[in-house]
């Protein structure tokens, strides 16, 4: 039982990673119709400002909030230079664009950092363990859960109860229509990718705190998570997004300590295996029930 | 008779010798390109050589599933890597196994046959996996787009990854890989040579089938193929296992050649290499696939050389250097991807122009192609004017849009040879009706039927396969196709002959006015010829009854009077049934034997065209009262 909630947490705070990647992902999709396979580029940017200025003696609590203004930049720089230029491109061309722009970024990393991956330092207390209710918990799997759940509840209420965010839904319903009623296109991408950018500086802060790696393919595995996160829930839909998320963490946690100790290894490999059978089964993902389209 | 051989034979002859002396011609181009560049004899130059046929025959391969169903894939070579896997498996001796995965599963260690062999092994077993994911693919794309394909894809291409890195028992792990006994990998040129001319002849005579032409109307446009009666899953499958097979061998032979695989070289660097040959060149087009393949080759052989450790940079340093090939290829996918999307050649093909020279000449050489002039519609499908009227009926039809009832249709009756018209105002319910008849919208509750048979809850395949053709109020072309393929598909959809499909779709041209133009491609078209191949396409079909979602919408009364004549032949000449849906009261009550008005969702009159001009019912809707 205690071991089951153990697990529980930790998928929980995986999960809530995996949501705020995806979250970022359903945003952009729903201004640009684009999945954003740059969108891990934040992370792996991220990393190699974490490297860079813990090297020069930073301390981790005044990085936290250079790394999220740096995850911002970067989401909007990126739209500005590359994205914008296929806005209402076909599916085909924005995917690659984004697949692109992930190749370019990354190898511009090698070309000027170096091709291996750099650790840096973490902070001091991210081993620490407490005890709640006679459950042992890492300190940092709380401030994980804890942040990544406040993050995505202000997230959510600014999409509910602020012009903008009304102007990002309404975008994400109807691109068009949205644009005939007045909503300003160039404002609404670019906020929905700033937005995007801040959901990722947090998730980067807190994958980075763990691994305390960078490399220039360091966002790769997490931007994948994320879009089968978003992809779960039902492109689009953004509440789908976070649930696909935490479902993701939870299974893959699971997956780890349910299979024999020797197949650790292949727990990602198994779970994506999982999710193109659920495909099979749930073609729209877990939510969505069909995409209807206007004839 | 020997008139209709003479015409198969040229039938044959204009399908297939444009497709093989095209993939010749390549073949050709590319040996030749490649023997005079190795023809110096160095080392590094053949191993260049011979890697580009490889890539050209997995580039192909790739093209055949991409550029004929337009799903994006990143998983082909995952599917390779699965191939490689197996056939370096199957290929290496025995004690060499026994040294480098000693326990591999399934008594792989004791089993060894000739590389060949190993070849077919890899196809099959790739093909499995590909049957698997497959499924997933196409309904999830179904289902919602052509996302979630892609992204499927690129799940299969981190699975085969992880699970290749992690199943060291079968795969000896990322770093020491699976390995030939130094010496006994192949070293000549002669397997890559045949599987590059397989894989053109594969992917051109592919081109030129059945299948492979429905699976481009469903990639044009997913609602108006599933309309004509094609499911596009099917087809799509068969893409996917011709192309996973065609890049089976190429990644069999990549590992056969250079003696070595692991699983980083079937992973993301490769699957960045060959997409972005595949979209350099063109998808569209196995000519752009080839000719992306040489200049991606060039391109990259010339960045690996400067950014390598024989090149002094000097002042370029800042550019030259390690990793300037993925810099280079992400260069290129980003700068095409914002100037020319669909790459170089698009989707022209050398294949299609060698037909078309080919049939110029011919018809110099002997005037105007026999039997031409006197080619008549062929509707074997045609009822007879003896049988009993086919009936499309509705009863108690109702249509809900969360929780909201528009549709509340107590009763609609359509029949052979008669033409029912559908009237109201905007927002009536007209569309939708004609939605749900034919399947896109499913109803609430309520009876269909067609000629006494229960239709109700079918896909809109099954309904046009059983004779529900339609127009659509926004036109729904395939609108990278030629008009005359636009009918064709229609027509080869529901058809068992291509000779009769073909000979249909041209009669439909001549009849519709559209003969003159058939080598257009449907964009290019005005609006009206649109509208009328939209018509000409339905009618394709053969139906029973042919459903017309506002055909003179946007036109003027004389392009009006065009459209009702030719409504008016091709009811006569198919002898269906037709029901035209329209908000011109005029226009309705000119062409219709019966009309049914509706008004918010429910009927309000039925009668004949002088009985529905004078209803009071209909006059309040219309004007206001």
């Amino acid at each position: 039982m205690v071991e089951f909630a153990q697990q529980l947490i930790d998928g929980f705070g995986l999960g809530s990673e995996y949501a705020l990647l995806a979250l970022g992902i359903g945003l952009t999709f729903g201004v640009m119709r684009m999945v954003n396979f740059a969108h891990g580029e934040l992370i792996t940017v991220s990393a190699y400002v974490a490297y860079g200025l813990t090297l020069v003696g930073m301390d981790w609590w005044v990085l936290v909030p250079v790394i999220m203004a740096t995850s911002i930049a970067t989401s909007v720089a990126l739209e500005m230079v590359a994205f914008r230029w296929v806005r209402g491109a076909s599916d085909f061309a924005m995917l690659l664009m984004s697949f692109g722009v992930h190749f370019v970024v990354q190898a511009g990393f090698v070309m000027y950092v170096s091709a291996s991956s750099r650790g840096f330092e973490r902070p001091d207390w991210i081993n620490r363990t407490t005890s709640v209710g006679g459950v042992r918990v890492e300190v940092v799997d709380i401030a994980v859960i804890v942040v990544a759940v406040v993050t995505l509840l202000v997230t959510l209420a600014i999409l509910r109860k602020t012009i903008y965010g009304l102007a990002i839904r309404a975008a994400a319903e109807n691109f068009d229509t949205a644009r005939l009623l007045g909503v300003r296109s160039n404002l609404v991408i670019r906020s929905a990718f700033a937005l995007a950018g801040l959901l990722a500086g947090v998730a980067a802060v807190l994958f980075l705190m763990r691994t305390g790696r960078a490399a220039p393919d360091a966002g790769l595995l997490p931007m994948l998570k994320g879009v089968l996160a978003a992809l779960i829930g039902g492109l689009g839909r953004l509440q789908g997004a976070v649930l696909g998320g935490i479902l993701l963490g939870i299974v893959e946690v699971q997956l780890v300590s349910r299979l024999p100790d020797e197949l650790d290894g292949m727990v990602n490999g198994i779970t994506f295996v999982l999710i193109a059978l659920l495909f099979v089964f749930r073609p729209a993902g877990i939510l969505r029930t069909r995409a209807r389209e206007r004839v | 008779m020997r008139d209709t051989g003479r015409r198969d034979s040229d039938r044959l002859i204009g399908r297939f010798v444009p497709e093989i002396g095209a993939a010749g011609l390549l073949f050709a181009a590319v040996t030749g390109l490649g023997l005079a560049y190795v023809s110096g004899g160095d080392a590094a130059g053949e191993r260049l050589f011979t890697a580009l046929l490889i890539n050209a025959t997995v580039v192909v391969g790739m093209q055949i599933f991409i550029g004929n169903t337009g799903i994006l894939s990143f998983g082909h070579v995952g599917f390779g890597a699965v191939a490689g896997y197996a056939f370096v498996l199957f290929a290496i001796d025995g004690g060499r196994k026994s040294l480098l995965v000693p326990d591999a599963p399934f008594g792989l260690v004791d089993v060894t046959v000739h590389p060949a062999v190993a070849i077919g092994v890899a196809v099959a077993v790739s093909g499995v996996v590909a049957t698997v994911v497959g499924l997933g693919l196409v309904r999830a794309g179904a289902a919602s787009g052509a996302i979630a394909p892609t992204v499927i894809t690129l799940s299969l291409l981190f699975a085969t990854f992880e699970i290749a890195i992690n199943w060291t028992d079968l795969t000896g792990g990322n770093r020491a890989g699976l390995s030939f006994q130094p010496g006994t990998a192949m070293t000549g040129r002669g397997y890559a040579y045949g599987a590059f001319a397989l894989a053109l002849a594969v992917a051109g005579l592919y081109r030129r089938s059945r299948t492979a032409r429905l699976a481009r109307a469903a990639r044009e446009d997913d609602v108006a193929a599933r309309s004509l009666g094609i499911h596009p899953a099917p087809h799509q499958m068969v893409a996917l296992l011709l192309s996973v097979a065609v890049v089976a061998v190429g990644s069999s032979l990549r590992v056969w050649l250079t003696g070595t695989i692991s699983p980083e070289r079937f992973f993301i660097d490769y699957t960045l290499l060959t997409i972005t040959m595949l979209v350099v060149g063109g998808r569209g087009s196995i000519t752009g696939a080839i000719l992306g393949t040489v200049l991606i080759t060039v391109l990259t052989e010339v960045a690996r050389v400067l950014s390598g450790p024989n090149v002094d940079p000097g002042p370029f340093d800042l550019i030259l250097r390690p990793g300037l090939v993925d810099l280079v290829l992400g260069a290129s996918m980003l700068g095409f991807m914002i100037l020319r999307p669909r790459g170089l050649l698009d989707d022209w093909e050398l294949a299609d122009w060698l037909g078309r020279r080919l049939v110029r000449r011919r018809r110099g050489a002997r005037g105007a192609i026999p039997g031409e002039a006197a080619q008549r519609l062929e509707f074997p499908e045609r009822p007879q004017a003896t049988t009993a009227p086919v009936r499309l009926a509705a009863a108690g039809v109702t249509v809900d849009f969360g929780g909201l009832r528009v549709l509340e249709v107590a009763h609609l009756l359509a029949e052979s040879g008669r033409v029912v018209g559908v009237i109201g105002p905007n927002g009536a319910g007209k569309t939708t009706m004609l939605n749900t008849v034919t399947g896109v919208v499913t109803a609430a509750g309520g009876r269909f039927s067609l000629d006494g048979e229960d239709i109700a809850g079918l896909a809109p395949h099954r309904l046009a396969r059983l004779g529900l053709a339609r127009t659509f109020q926004n036109l729904r072309l395939f609108a990278a196709l030629s008009v005359r393929e636009n009918v064709e598909v229609a027509a080869l959809a529901g058809a068992r002959s291509a000779r009769r499909a073909e000979a249909r779709a041209t009669g439909l041209l001549r009849l519709c006015g559209l003969a003159d133009i058939a080598d257009v491609r449907a964009r290019a078209l005005d609006y009206g010829a649109a509208k009328r191949l939209e018509l000409a396409r339905a009618a394709a079909q053969a139906p029973r009854f042919l459903l017309l979602d506002e055909p003179t919408s946007g036109f003027s009364e004389m392009e009006s009077v065009i459209i009702v004549d030719q409504i008016r032949r091709i009811a006569d000449v198919l002898g269906c049934g037709i029901v035209v849906i329209d908000h011109d009261l005029a226009f309705i009550t000119n062409l219709c034997d019966q009309v049914y008005c509706l008004d918010q969702g429910s009927v309000i009159a039925v009668g004949s065209p002088a009985e529905i001009r004078t209803h009071p019912a209909v006059h309040a809707a219309y004007l206001g009262g």
